[in-house]
């Protein structure tokens, strides 16, 4: 072994390990200088002006959303330290605001990551710049232009296809652009035709006696004789018509396109029989999706789309009760988001909630995790039977509806419930213990009732996996001399993990959304210090969300706004993971 | 033969303590469970009790049940539970499963853009939107109404599908392909050759629809608000709240346990289909 390979293969003192990190971490600044020097006065330009406004270069130079990012990030951090942020930095805040101190410390640390990935991006698109190749320039621009490109072929073989045809024809494909389905009736599509003629119809009288109304309303908000959210829920249903019609003018289009071509190339235009069986077997998707499709926008398109219009509007700030004959709202644009983060007895409220959330989130996750691994392996021993009953009892506690355990484990731990009944008499305790009433006791206690219901499903889960491994894994480990604890280390946890990786990502998300533990044990109580607005100390952001969307009081806008969100931070972690899962590093090699 | 022998106790002291690990685990998911029946039979009503096992033994609270006035109907909760559930198992597994089979077997344009969005509603909480379901069934003048809660189940259907594709993507194509050319029409595929392979999904898919409104208080308690409509989960979970749960307490109890007995079955009946259906959803999902 030569002394290059000894060096290769001798592990780094802790000292070296540093010297390589901060190497790794001015390597930038580094090479900033140089690419500066070897770029051209865009370039430079675009360097200098991302060194005091993150992300401008990047705009600059074409890259329109990663320079959008960088840019909102560093002036949603300036906003807030010129708002209220340089109060909590330099401490002018009173005591029990503590914490608030720590959040403004680790959004100026997330504020400087931030400014250095951003000096790494413009770096790498300027030296890419100077290379001579070309950046990949904006998705969202690339996007549109492609939309207009295949409008505009759509169009080009259309005039093709009308100068083409003989008068008769040319005609037709005028009309069609008037009147839907013309086309299709003229070439004896008479099904298709009165389809399209009908849906046309429908769209005029539905806009002309109702539908425009209703676009106006939902930007006024102030229809005479109607509620504020009808009118949003009308107006937004009359989007989507919209919508959808356009959709179905282009294809009306399409098919009038598709039907001179194929008389153009000498054939007969598909007939009713032809269409039927068309869908009975190609086309097999438009019947089977359109039930599921239509419910899901009714149900649960359309009611989302209002609740993140309603993160916009004053509603609820009032304190009106009834959801029904509210008085008008008004679109107030940002300012539930100023509020939830402006104020800040609600920032630390908002800050509270955050942060028990994702202790619970990954507590719960983990816990329930391994303690159902562990649970299917003492199950999966050999010796340990009558498995099948025991794995049944443990189903049995799976099986019988969460309300019911939830609550019956309230009861159990209450003050004056059974546990600490049989504690008293056991002489184990000299008063009462109120579980409930202590924000500590209660979090702990949440951990170990959730563990109770979620380790049954995990366990379940393992032990299906366990089966899966190949026998002859464990044969091989024994014939070679391993121990039990490295055949675990070795083959089974790497095993299982793999498989599960989705699975913890998918259940962490759950976690947060994890209403009914939290709901059922605590309902979000016991109302402690320091936390304003309604949220109590075991309040994670969902309970807190339907605590201000559905009690007494509702503030809708708040409720919106927190929802908006729960969906970025779930959005971002499904996203990391997904960019890292096996899938879709997959897809990127294969697109290469 | 010294390390035989050594060998030999450390297996059986191995098969002792895992054996009373398993029975001490065991005895801990039940003690819950026991504590609710033991409560169902115990004279009086609240849950205060100076001992765990009552020391008056009574079916008085199941009677009760039955014929209570307080605002307690068990008899047409359950008739509207078991109606709603039957009728959500077989439209929402027809939707979920139809949905599935035709993103996991047809190629068609919007089929990318379909999958993406459903993936982005999943992100959203799980009932930020219910207020606005509320305000549309309002609109629609369906509040109070057991069919509206039918309604907004199945149409919640199609975005359920996930865990079924990804089960259906494991079956090999080569079948419905094989066939598609003798002949068969693509609804002959779907329900002569491909569901009796899905059967273990279909299963599980069909169970939770069937526990969904044993367990939903919320969304049902939101739109069922006459005691005579309810279903057993809402009407069981108001016995819970404050007010009531120290005189409905042992009631509640009675109640739970005639709804866990037959989910109890169920489960432990359709126990492998469960297991399939979980790990094929963690896996590929």
């Amino acid at each position: 072994m030569n002394t290059a390979e000894q060096k290769l293969y001798s592990p780094l003192s802790v000292k070296e390990k540093c010297a390589r990190f901060l190497a790794r971490f001015v390597l930038p600044f580094k090479r900033f200088k140089e690419t500066y020097k070897a770029s051209d006065s865009k370039g430079r330009i675009a360097l200098c002006s991302s060194l005091i406004m993150p992300g401008s270069g990047n705009i600059l130079l074409g890259e329109i959303e990663t320079g959008f990012l960088f840019l909102i990030a560093s002036l949603l951090y300036g906003f807030y330290l010129f708002s209220i942020g340089w109060k909590h930095l330099f401490g002018i805040i009173r005591l029990d605001y503590i914490n608030l101190l720590a959040f403004a410390i680790v959004m100026s640390l997330i504020f400087l990551i931030i400014y250095y990935l951003s000096l790494e991006s413009i770096e790498k698109n300027v030296a890419i710049r100077n290379s001579g190749k070309k950046l990949r320039g904006s998705f969202i621009l690339r996007f549109f232009t492609s939309i207009m490109r295949k409008i505009a072929t759509f169009f080009s073989s259309f005039r093709k296809l009308y100068h083409l045809s003989d008068k008769k024809h040319r005609r037709r494909m005028t009309i069609s652009f008037f009147i839907m389905g013309f086309g299709q009736l003229a070439e004896k599509q008479y099904l298709k035709g009165f389809l399209f003629l009908i849906c046309e119809l429908g769209y005029l009288t539905y806009m002309i006696i109702a539908g425009g109304g209703h676009l106006v309303g939902l930007f006024t908000l102030h229809v005479l004789n109607q509620v504020s959210t009808a009118s949003l829920v009308y107006g937004i249903l009359s989007i989507l018509i919209t919508l959808f019609f356009v959709y179905l003018y282009i294809a009306n289009l399409a098919t009038v396109r598709s039907n001179n071509e194929i008389r153009l190339a000498g054939k007969l235009v598909p007939t009713i029989k032809d269409e039927i069986s068309n869908i009975n077997n190609k086309k097999f998707y438009l019947v089977s999706l359109s039930l599921p499709v239509a419910g899901a926008i009714a149900f649960t398109i359309i009611p989302l789309l209002f609740m993140i219009l309603i993160a916009f509007t004053d509603y609820g700030t009032s304190g009106t009760i009834p959801i029904m004959n509210i008085r008008w709202i008004n679109w107030t644009f940002f300012n539930s988001f100023v509020q939830l983060f402006g104020y800040a007895d609600n920032l630390q409220t908002l800050v509270n909630v955050f942060q028990w959330t994702m202790i619970w989130a990954i507590l719960a996750t983990f816990t329930c995790y391994f303690g159902g691994f562990f649970l299917a392996l003492l199950l999966g021993k050999k010796n340990v039977k009558p498995k099948i009953v025991y794995r049944s009892l443990f189903v049995v506690a799976m099986a019988v509806p969460q309300f019911v355990t939830l609550r019956v484990m309230n009861t159990m731990f209450n003050e004056f419930g059974p546990i600490n009944t049989i504690l008293m008499n056991w002489g184990l305790i000299s008063e009462r213990i109120a579980f409930w009433d202590n924000a500590n006791l209660a979090k702990t206690l949440i951990i170990f009732v959730n563990m109770w219901v979620g380790i049954p499903f995990y366990m379940l889960l393992i032990s299906g996996l366990l089966l899966n491994i190949p026998k002859d894994y464990y044969e091989a480990a024994a014939i070679e001399g391993a121990s039990k604890g490295q055949q675990f280390r070795k083959i089974t946890f790497p095993h299982i993990f793999f498989m599960t990786t989705p699975l913890l990502i998918t259940s962490f998300v759950s976690n947060i959304n994890n209403f009914n533990v939290i709901w059922l044990l605590t309902g979000g109580g016991p109302l402690g210090q320091g936390t304003g607005g309604v949220a109590g100390s075991t309040d994670i952001l969902i309970t807190w969300l339907y605590k201000l969307t559905m009690q007494n009081n509702p503030e809708y806008n708040l409720g919106a706004a927190i929802g908006i969100i729960m969906f970025i931070i779930s959005a971002i972690i499904s996203l990391l993971i997904f960019r890292n899962s096996s899938a879709y590093k997959r897809e990127e090699e294969f697109r290469q | 033969m010294k390390t035989q022998t050594h060998v030999t106790s450390r297996k059986i002291f191995d098969t002792i303590w895992s054996n009373l690990l398993t029975i001490f685990l065991v005895i801990i998911w039940l003690i819950p469970i026991i504590w609710v029946i033991a409560a169902s039979f115990r004279v009086g009503s609240g849950f205060m009790s100076t001992t765990f096992f009552p020391s008056a033994y009574t079916f008085d609270n199941y009677i009760n049940l039955f014929h209570s006035t307080a605002g307690i109907k068990f008899l047409s909760w359950v008739k509207n539970t078991i109606l709603i559930a039957v009728v959500n198992t077989v439209l929402t597994t027809l939707f979920t499963i139809i949905t599935a089979y035709t993103l996991s077997r047809f190629r068609f344009k919007m089929r990318k853009p379909l999958m993406n969005i459903a993936l982005i509603l999943g992100m959203f909480p799980g009932f930020m939107a219910m207020i606005a379901v509320y305000l549309i069934l309002n609109l629609l003048g369906l509040i109070g109404n057991i069919w509206a809660l039918l309604l907004v189940y199945v149409s919640g259907a199609g975005l359920g599908f996930f865990v079924s594709k990804g089960y259906f993507d494991t079956i090999s194509k080569e079948i419905d392909e094989a066939a598609i050319l003798d002949g068969a029409n693509q609804f002959q595929v779907f329900f002569k050759i491909f569901l009796p392979l899905a059967k273990p999904i279909i299963i599980y898919t069909a169970l939770m629809a069937f526990m969904t409104p044993w367990t939903d208080y919320i969304l049902a308690g939101l739109i069922l608000r006459d005691p005579a409509d309810m279903t057993v989960a809402v009407g069981l979970y108001n016995m819970t709240l404050e007010n009531r749960i120290s005189s409905q307490f042992t009631m509640f109890a009675a109640g739970c346990i005639l709804i866990a007995i037959p989910s109890v079955i169920l489960y432990i009946a359709l126990q492998r289909f469960m297991v399939e259906g979980i790990s094929a959803g963690a896996v590929k999902g």
